[in-house]
């Protein structure tokens, strides 16, 4: 539950549990492709039952894209590039991206069915 | 809360902030709850996507936003005693000109936007908003990402210049199809590429040390590469001609096995770091 204006300490659990998830997949030796799978799959719907109650302020969802980034492109040992751009990246398949939800736009659309 | 009026969360927060049926036009203040600032915010978002389904057209005429405008009744400076109680029906039915049977003065420009639309009344069902990006009119989440996508896109993005769902169709492992991804965005990490990304000091291929280390040379065109390939049986010279990475494997994932092509571009790959 919630009181007054939404803050970012009030979401900061759901970045901790982010993390939290991806250290439990640390020792496992995942390619790209699997991680992209994690990502696209677990990653991105671990807020998702609070988002469809709460439009978070715009640093969480920053923080949540790059956390999903990072975990992409580098895993957890933190080497690496990024070597598409995130909004490339975050395309539908068919128009060249990889389909990765972007947390503001899933936020919006959740929302949207209290609308 | 615009398509079940009925529903108790509903009534709830309306009858709170006193929204009534213009949930619409709703608004928040710094003393409304987070969830109602919540759907307030994503409302505003999705508005454009809702329009007005005419029902039995009970509505108010001038209290409804049943069109683009807005309420009507704003827009005029007075309403005339005669016409306050009409429906969008009423209005509609009238015979020629809708509005030269009111009482009250339209402006020209509105009056002529009613008159230019039609409007198809069905005496079962109720005046509606429906969510028009979707067949049978109800909000669904993945309908409404995808409008936000296509709206957040300038318009020369959502036709894409080059098709990309054909790596997605192939039927070889995952893998293989990030490396053509990538390939056909241009970014296979390759020395190339780091010399541009100022991260390599040169951009020599360092296994014939003579050209530099572009995808094709490095996939195709490299001596070590191109045996490879002679070996697999891709020995015509048109193979080795095209320069445009995207279409050069479109056209061999597309032909007659693909699934031994894409592995060969793996194994190349692998084996050139």
């Amino acid at each position: 539950m919630l009181q007054g204006h939404s803050k970012r300490s009030d979401f900061n659990f759901i970045i901790e549990k982010l993390q939290t998830r991806m250290s439990s997949w640390k020792n496992r030796l995942l390619s790209r492709t699997g991680r992209l799978t994690l990502a696209t799959s677990v990653l991105s719907s671990i807020p998702t039952y609070y988002m469809q109650i709460n439009w978070f302020p715009q640093n969480i969802c920053d923080s949540i894209d790059q956390t999903t980034q990072n975990f992409i492109w580098k895993g957890t040992n933190n080497k690496g590039i990024h070597l598409v751009n995130w909004k490339k990246v975050t395309k539908p398949k068919h128009l060249g991206g990889l389909g990765v939800c972007t947390a503001r736009d899933a936020n919006t659309c959740l929302l949207g069915k209290l609308v | 809360m615009v398509q079940s009026t009925n529903k108790l969360w509903v009534n709830l927060l309306s009858d709170k902030y006193k929204t009534g049926k213009n949930f619409i036009h709703a608004t928040f203040n710094s003393s409304s709850s987070p969830s109602w600032s919540s759907i307030i915010k994503a409302k505003d978002t999705f508005c454009s996507g809702y329009r007005w389904r005419a029902g039995s057209g009970s509505s108010s005429f001038w209290f409804h936003s049943w069109s683009t405008l807005g309420f009507i009744g704003s827009l005029v400076p007075v309403i005339d005693i005669h016409d306050i109680h009409l429906s969008v029906k009423d209005v509609f039915t009238f015979n020629g000109q809708h509005t030269q049977a009111l009482y009250t003065n339209i402006p020209q420009i509105i009056a002529d936007s009613i008159n230019n639309t039609h409007m198809n009344f069905t005496e079962m069902m109720e005046d509606a908003f429906i969510w028009s990006h979707n067949k049978n009119g109800v909000y669904t989440t993945k309908s409404g990402y995808s409008w936000l996508l296509q709206n957040s896109d300038s318009p020369s993005n959502t036709t894409p210049t080059l098709s990309w769902s054909w790596i997605w169709k192939l039927k070889v492992l995952e893998k293989f199809k990030l490396l053509v991804w990538l390939a056909c965005h241009n970014v296979v990490p390759t020395l190339s590429l780091f010399h541009h990304r100022h991260i390599a000091p040169s951009a020599a291929y360092s296994r014939c040390g003579e050209q530099e280390e572009t995808i094709l040379h490095c996939l195709r065109d490299c001596r070590f590469s191109s045996s490879i390939w002679f070996n697999l049986g891709s020995t015509d010279q048109t193979f080795f001609s095209d320069s445009v990475v995207h279409n050069w494997i479109k056209y061999n994932a597309s032909g007659n096995h693909p699934s031994t092509f894409l592995a060969g571009l793996w194994w190349t790959w692998r084996h050139g770091i």
